[in-house]
C-alpha cells in the first residue's frame, strides 16, 4: 500500500522541517496551551507550497472553546489547504459537527484508546521468566491468546462504530505503531494512520515535564525531552510536555496504514 | 440550610452495604463478571473492568445478594463495565449487561466505550447509563454529545477546575452529573492512559497479593511520579519558575472544601473512589462535610471544619495539597 508521508510539528518556525513531507500536521495533541492562533494559521496558509494541511487539536476544556471559534472560521474558508481537523475530544467533534458540518474530521490517537506501554510486551506475549520474590517462586501463568490479540486491537474497530464515522464525517482514524502484533481490518471507506516513531502512553493537565500551569507557561517543554532510562523493561519512557511516550523504530507493525506521521 | 448531594460510594462485598448506608451513603457502584472471563480476559488485566482483581464480584448468587440487600435499604447499585472492548468481547458483554440489568436494586450501568454506548442505543437500553471518568468530559459540548448517545449522568474528569464544574453543570441542568469527592486520585488523565495495570498485585514490599502474572511492583506511572520531582527542580533552578507541585496529587485526594463552592448545584453526586477495601470512614467525612455546610458563613471557615473532620477521622492532615479540580 503507498503511504502518504506527513510531518507533524507545533510551531510554525519548524515549517522547513516539512519540506520533504506530502502533508503538514500542524498542533499538538495533548496541550490546550499550543493550539494554533489564528496568526498561526495565516503563515502556513501563505507558506504551505500547495501542501495539504491537517490541524490538530487537543482536549479542551470549557474556558478555551471561545478560542477556536474564530480559527473554525478560518478553516472553514480556507479548507482546500486545512481539509482535516484531528479531534482528541468528543466535545470538541460535538461542536464541529453541530456548526460545521462540512469540515472533514479525523479521530486522534487520544480516542483511539489503544493499549501500548511497553513494559507490557513480556508479559502478554509470554516472554517473562521465572523468577523468586521473598523466597516465594513466581512461575507466571500463561496468558490467553485472546488478551494479546486484544492488546494488538484498535478497539473502534466495530461495525456499528465504523457506521458512525461515515455518518459524521470521520474520515480516517490515527493510530500508534504497537510494539507488538496488531490486529486490523477496518472498512474500506475508513482509513488509518500510523504515528511514527514516538507512541503516546499517557498525558496529565498537570503539565507533566515542568510542573508549571499557566501563566508560567511559555512551551519550555518544546525546547527538551525527559528520558526515563530503561526500567526493567526494553524501553525507555520520555517525558515530552505533557505526554509520556515511547520510541518504537520498527516499522514492520505498520502495514495496514496508509499514511505515516512522523512526530519525531 | 441542607444542601442536598448524594454519596456514591464503591463496594464489593454484602458485609459493608449496611456500614455504608450509616455512614451515608446514598447510591453505591461496583462491577461484576463471571470468573470463567478470566480464561480469556483475565480480570487481573484490567481489560473488561478498570479494576482488577478484589474490585469486582465474580459470583452471581452473592452478587445478587448483594444488590438485593442494597435495594432493601434504598440504595441504587450502578454496575461498572468501564473497560474499552473490542469486536469479539462485545457480546460477552452486552450479555453481562442484560444479566444484571433484570436485578431490581440496578439502577444503571457505568460505561465509556463509545462503540458499547451505540450498541446500548440501538437496543434501546432502559436503564440509566453513566459515562465514566474514562469519557474524559472536559466541557459541555462533551456533556450533549454523550446526552445525544443515551447518557443520563456523567463523571466528570479529575483534571478539572471548579468553575470548570459549575459552568460545565448550570449549562445542562437535566443531566446528572458526579463528582470525585474522597479517596484515590492520578497524576494523568484517567480516560486517556494507557499505562499497563496490573503490577500492582505486587505491593511495594514485594509481597504477592494476586500471582496472576507480573513480576513486578511498581508501573510505569509510578516510575514517573517518582522521578518527576528531581525534574520539576532542575527546572526550577534552570528557568527560575516558582511551581507548584502537584505530585501530593498522587496520594489519596480530596474534594471536601470545595463543597462551598458547589453546595448551590442540584443533581450533583459526589463520588468516594475505592472499590476493593471498605470506604466507610470515606463516606463518613464526606457526609460530615456536606453536613457541615449548613453550619458556616464563609470559605474559610468551611475550610477550616473541613480540615478538622479529616483530623477527626485520622484520614490525613490537609496542608492544601492533596486536592481534586485544583488545575
Amino acid at each position: 500500500m503507498k503511504k502518504e508521508k506527513a510531518k507533524i510539528i507545533s510551531s510554525v518556525s519548524k515549517i522547513g522541517l516539512c519540506s520533504k513531507f506530502e502533508r503538514i500536521y500542524f498542533g499538538d495533541e495533548f496541550c490546550q496551551y499550543k493550539i494554533p492562533s489564528l496568526k498561526d494559521l495565516n503563515y502556513l496558509k501563505r507558506n504551505s507550497n500547495g501542501k495539504k494541511i491537517s490541524l490538530v487539536f487537543p482536549y479542551i476544556s470549557e474556558y478555551y472553546f471561545h478560542k477556536i471559534e474564530k480559527l473554525l472560521k478560518f478553516i472553514c474558508a480556507n479548507n482546500a489547504i486545512f481539509d482535516e481537523i484531528v479531534f482528541n475530544d468528543w466535545g470538541f467533534f460535538y461542536y464541529i459537527r453541530k456548526n460545521y458540518p462540512a469540515l472533514k474530521l479525523v479521530m486522534g490517537r487520544l480516542l483511539t484508546k489503544q493499549k501500548t506501554d511497553p513494559f507490557a510486551k513480556d508479559i502478554i506475549t509470554n516472554m517473562q521468566k521465572p523468577g523468586a520474590l521473598k523466597q516465594k517462586v513466581f512461575i507466571p501463568k500463561k496468558v490467553p491468546k485472546e488478551t494479546l490479540e486484544y492488546f494488538g486491537s484498535i478497539p473502534v474497530n466495530s461495525p456499528i462504530f465504523h457506521k458512525f464515522m461515515i455518518e459524521n464525517n470521520i474520515v480516517r482514524i490515527e493510530s500508534d505503531n504497537l510494539n507488538w502484533d496488531m490486529n486490523v481490518n477496518l472498512r474500506k471507506k475508513i482509513k488509518i494512520s500510523v504515528y511514527f516513531p514516538y507512541v503516546k502512553i499517557s498525558t496529565t493537565r498537570y503539565c507533566g515535564q515542568l510542573n508549571m500551569l499557566k501563566n508560567n507557561c511559555i512551551r519550555q517543554c518544546e525546547k527538551s525531552a525527559v528520558t526515563l532510562k530503561k526500567y526493567r523493561t526494553k524501553f525507555n519512557y520520555i517525558i515530552k510536555g505533557n505526554a509520556v511516550f515511547f520510541k518504537n523504530a520498527k516499522i514492520s507493525n505498520m502495514l495496514f496504514a496508509d499514511r505515516i506521521v512522523y512526530n519525531d | 440550610m441542607k444542601y442536598n448531594f448524594n454519596i456514591t460510594s464503591g463496594f464489593n462485598n454484602i458485609n459493608v452495604i449496611e456500614a455504608l448506608k450509616k455512614a451515608g451513603a446514598t447510591e453505591l457502584y461496583t462491577g461484576f463478571f463471571d470468573k470463567s472471563v478470566n480464561h480469556k480476559y483475565p480480570i487481573a488485566f484490567n481489560i473488561l473492568n478498570r479494576r482488577g482483581e478484589d474490585a469486582n464480584f465474580t459470583d452471581w448468587h452473592a452478587f445478587k445478594k448483594a444488590v438485593n440487600l442494597a435495594e432493601k435499604l434504598k440504595l441504587p447499585v450502578y454496575i461498572t463495565f468501564n473497560g474499552i472492548y473490542t469486536e469479539p468481547q462485545y457480546k460477552l458483554i452486552t450479555d453481562t449487561i442484560k444479566k444484571v440489568s433484570v436485578l431490581d436494586g440496578v439502577k444503571g450501568i457505568i460505561i465509556n466505550d463509545i462503540p458499547l454506548l451505540l450498541v446500548l442505543k440501538e437496543k434501546g437500553y432502559k436503564k440509566e447509563i453513566v459515562v465514566s471518568t474514562g469519557g474524559t468530559v472536559f466541557n459541555h459540548h462533551a456533556v450533549s454529545f454523550y446526552k445525544s448517545l443515551g447518557a443520563k449522568r456523567i463523571i466528570l474528569d479529575r483534571q478539572l477546575s471548579i468553575k470548570d464544574i459549575i459552568e460545565i453543570i448550570n449549562y445542562d441542568k437535566t443531566m446528572q452529573y458526579e463528582i470525585f469527592a474522597f479517596g484515590g486520585s492520578c497524576f494523568f488523565v484517567d480516560g486517556f492512559c494507557s499505562f499497563f495495570h496490573c503490577s500492582e498485585n505486587l505491593d511495594c514490599n514485594r509481597n504477592i497479593i494476586n500471582t496472576y502474572n507480573v513480576n513486578m511492583c511498581e508501573t510505569g506511572c509510578h516510575l514517573i511520579e517518582r522521578n518527576i520531582e528531581k525534574f520539576s527542580d532542575y527546572y526550577k533552578k534552570k528557568y527560575g519558575l516558582n511551581s507548584k507541585n502537584f505530585l501530593a496529587n498522587m496520594n489519596h485526594s480530596c474534594n471536601l472544601c470545595s463543597l462551598y463552592d458547589l453546595k448551590n448545584l442540584k443533581n450533583v453526586s459526589l463520588k468516594i473512589v475505592n472499590r476493593k477495601k471498605s470506604t466507610v470512614s470515606f463516606v463518613e467525612v464526606v457526609k460530615e462535610a456536606a453536613d457541615g455546610l449548613g453550619k458556616v458563613k464563609t470559605k474559610k471557615e468551611y475550610t477550616g471544619l473541613c480540615k478538622k473532620i479529616l483530623r477527626g477521622k485520622g484520614l490525613f492532615n490537609c496542608d492544601g495539597s492533596r486536592c481534586y479540580y485544583n488545575i
